[in-house]
């Protein structure tokens, strides 16, 4: 039963990558089907927000493992003292 | 009859009906809760004016005023109260439940307040009603952090009366209307909002707090503080060019601490704060479709999150833990929450065909009609966060990831129908969104589903989630940890502590060995005169410190006589 969970878990995660894969591959080429929506003149660039989200997406990680560097403590640090 | 319904502000009767229904037994009493909130709500059919105005001592008290701006917060303060009760169907004690109901009770007459004092009674209100519900925790830290919430909301009222006052001497009224940071007093008034809509730095009480109170009062409690305080902001500085900084800020920095955040029910806490700061920045534009999307986001946002709030909290009833270092692989016990939780993320993430898009996008739009380049990047920055944290990390780690052995059954009905509506809510929303825009405060022609606004959003979405699985492929993604991560409350737990303490010990010692030299100096003085009568130059002509002083008064005496003859 518990190992049931671990390997459908790897099958979904397979499986929902190679999806993601195939969603943003039909996004990137929708783009040169259709006026895509821009707010900004920056946003009219091609694959704008598709690569403004991922590069943002690893930027905020990449902050957030630096934060942990600086502010992360032991878990019962409020409670000694 | 029907008047005094519906002439009492909305929310007063939750107030005053919530203490005697603590004393009606268990299943009856969410019967009653429901009731008294459909009464509630009945005084908002009343529709738009100044219902019930009073006079006490020459100020005027709006105490129900209704208009265009109240009735979407109003009408969502209701839903979200009715939901709480459902939510929290399976807990026999009443506490929860009736500070709960007098919680929201309060905020919803706080939103009808036409008049600064009722609105600090109420702000008040708010405040004390909703101490308790961290306080039912029982645990020691969540007395502490109750404590810290109590004290950083009274203050909130402090800074909202001193301000209060000081309009009333420039302006000779307490109308509450819109303001300019132009005097001490808006600006008391701003910081009084400020706090409780968790401004940068302002923010620690939020994400202490609100993660150590129980199962059903974190959700009662996402719901209603900071919204209010976003209609406060709404109603008293719409188009105040500072919030759109602040809430620039307000959306990006939570998501750094969201990422590295191991309590979910916190991570949440982080997110509630980066959806205000949307809210604040399309506040600070200012225009009718900000207003519209800052309302309407608020709306969409207080049953989105509660919905996060509810999963979360369902995991949490069942599990035992909400640590997402020790969660994972949960779908297979808890399907149901599993899919509302998805159905939350989804909507927060702003999805097409959810809530959440059709919130947002008023917001987004407003700042690319108004050319506000900057700000609409940094926001569009921060959906993608929101999507990284709250849409994908919250469920990915709670319900998947990897497998937390647990053996738990699903959550209770009571749960699972609260969950439902919500659920149903946000889909109802996202799909319709017409019939959602039209109870919002200005009539606006607006559709977000043009092809083009979709696919942008979508690649956003899908590329985000791309990011996530990338980095999660590559091990680069940190690692949930059991830790505590540093916030803004650090200032008052531990740095003012750390300075405070030894400053206040530094003063206690220069005082007492003042006290204590002054003390030694008096002696000596006595000591002295003690000496002069015990052997006095002329032999022992006077006894005692008395007859000595009365000489030395008498002397005082004829010295002021002879200067005031003189």
């Amino acid at each position: 039963m518990k190992d049931d969970i671990s390997t459908n878990l790897k099958i979904m995660g397979a499986k929902s990558k190679l999806v993601l894969i195939i969603l943003s591959l039909i996004l990137l080429i929708l783009e040169f089907v259709f006026h895509r929506h821009a707010e900004v003149e920056l946003e009219t660039l091609v694959f704008f927000p598709a690569l403004y989200a991922f590069v943002v997406c690893i930027a905020i990680v990449l902050g957030g493992i630096v934060l942990r560097k600086l502010i992360m403590r032991k878990e019962d640090y409020y409670n000694n003292g | 009859m029907a008047d005094l319904f519906t002439n009492i502000p909305p929310g007063l009767i939750m107030v005053l009906l919530a203490m005697p229904i603590a004393f009606v037994p268990h299943h009856y009493r969410q019967f009653c809760l429901l009731s008294v909130i459909a009464i509630s709500a009945f005084s908002m059919t009343v529709g738009s004016g100044v219902h019930w105005e009073i006079e006490v001592s020459g100020f005027n008290l709006i105490l129900n005023r209704a208009d265009h701006l109240t009735l979407p917060f109003s009408i969502v303060f209701h839903i979200a109260a009715a939901l709480n009760v459902i939510y929290g169907w399976h807990e026999p004690k009443s506490l929860e439940h009736c500070s709960g109901l007098a919680y929201a009770g309060a905020a919803i007459a706080a939103v009808h307040a036409g008049d600064l004092f009722s609105l600090f009674i109420w702000w008040e209100l708010t405040a004390v009603t909703s101490v308790f519900l961290i306080l039912a925790s029982g645990s020691i830290q969540s007395k502490h952090s109750a404590m810290r919430y109590l004290i950083i909301q009274v203050l909130s009222g402090m800074f909202l009366l001193s301000g209060a006052a000081l309009l009333f001497q420039d302006n000779g009224s307490l109308a509450f209307e819109r303001m300019s940071l132009d005097s001490v007093g808006a600006w008391l008034v701003f910081i009084a909002f400020g706090i409780k809509a968790a401004f940068p730095l302002l923010n620690g009480w939020l994400q202490d707090s609100y993660p150590e109170s129980t199962v059903i009062g974190t959700v009662v409690l996402s719901a209603f503080t900071t919204k209010l305080a976003i209609y406060a902001l709404a109603r008293g500085f719409p188009g105040t060019d500072i919030l759109i900084v602040i809430g620039c800020i307000m959306t990006m920095f939570p998501v750094f601490f969201a990422v590295i955040e191991n309590d979910m029910r916190r991570v949440l806490s982080f997110s509630l704060n980066n959806q205000l700061g949307f809210m604040v920045v399309a506040i600070g534009v200012g225009t009718e479709l900000a207003i519209n999307g800052a309302v309407a986001h608020a709306f969409a946002h207080i049953i989105y999150k509660g919905l996060l709030f509810m999963s979360m909290g369902a995991v949490l009833y069942r599990v035992g833990t909400i640590k997402a270092s020790e969660l994972g692989g949960l779908y297979k016990m808890m399907p149901l929450t599993c899919i509302f939780c998805i159905i939350g993320a989804m909507s927060i993430s702003a999805f097409p065909l959810f809530s959440g898009f059709a919130a947002k996008s008023l917001i987004m739009s407003s700042l690319g009609y108004e050319g506000l380049t900057f700000a609409y990047l940094i926001l569009l920055a921060a959906s993608a966060g929101v999507l990284h944290h709250s849409g994908i990390k919250i469920p990915y780690f709670a319900f998947f990831g990897h497998d937390g052995r647990h053996q738990v059954k699903e959550a209770p009905l009571g749960m699972l129908v609260a969950m439902g509506m919500a659920g149903a809510l946000c889909i109802l929303i996202g799909v319709l969104p017409s019939l959602f825009y039209s109870i919002l405060p200005y009539n606006i022609d607006y559709n977000p589903y043009d092809a083009g606004h979709v696919l942008a959003q979508s690649q956003l979405l899908i590329f985000s989630i791309l990011a996530f699985a990338f980095l999660m492929t590559f091990k680069i993604y940190p690692p949930e940890l059991k830790s505590t991560v540093l916030n803004s409350d650090w200032f008052y737990r531990r740095l003012a502590p750390a300075i405070g303490l030894p400053l206040l010990r530094g003063i206690m010692l220069v005082w007492g060995s003042f006290l204590c030299q002054l003390r030694g100096f008096i002696n000596a003085i006595w000591d002295a005169l003690d000496r002069i009568m015990h052997s006095p130059l002329t032999g022992p002509t006077v006894s005692g410190r008395a007859v000595l002083i009365q000489a030395g008064l008498l002397a005082l005496l004829l010295l002021i006589g002879y200067v005031a003859a003189g």
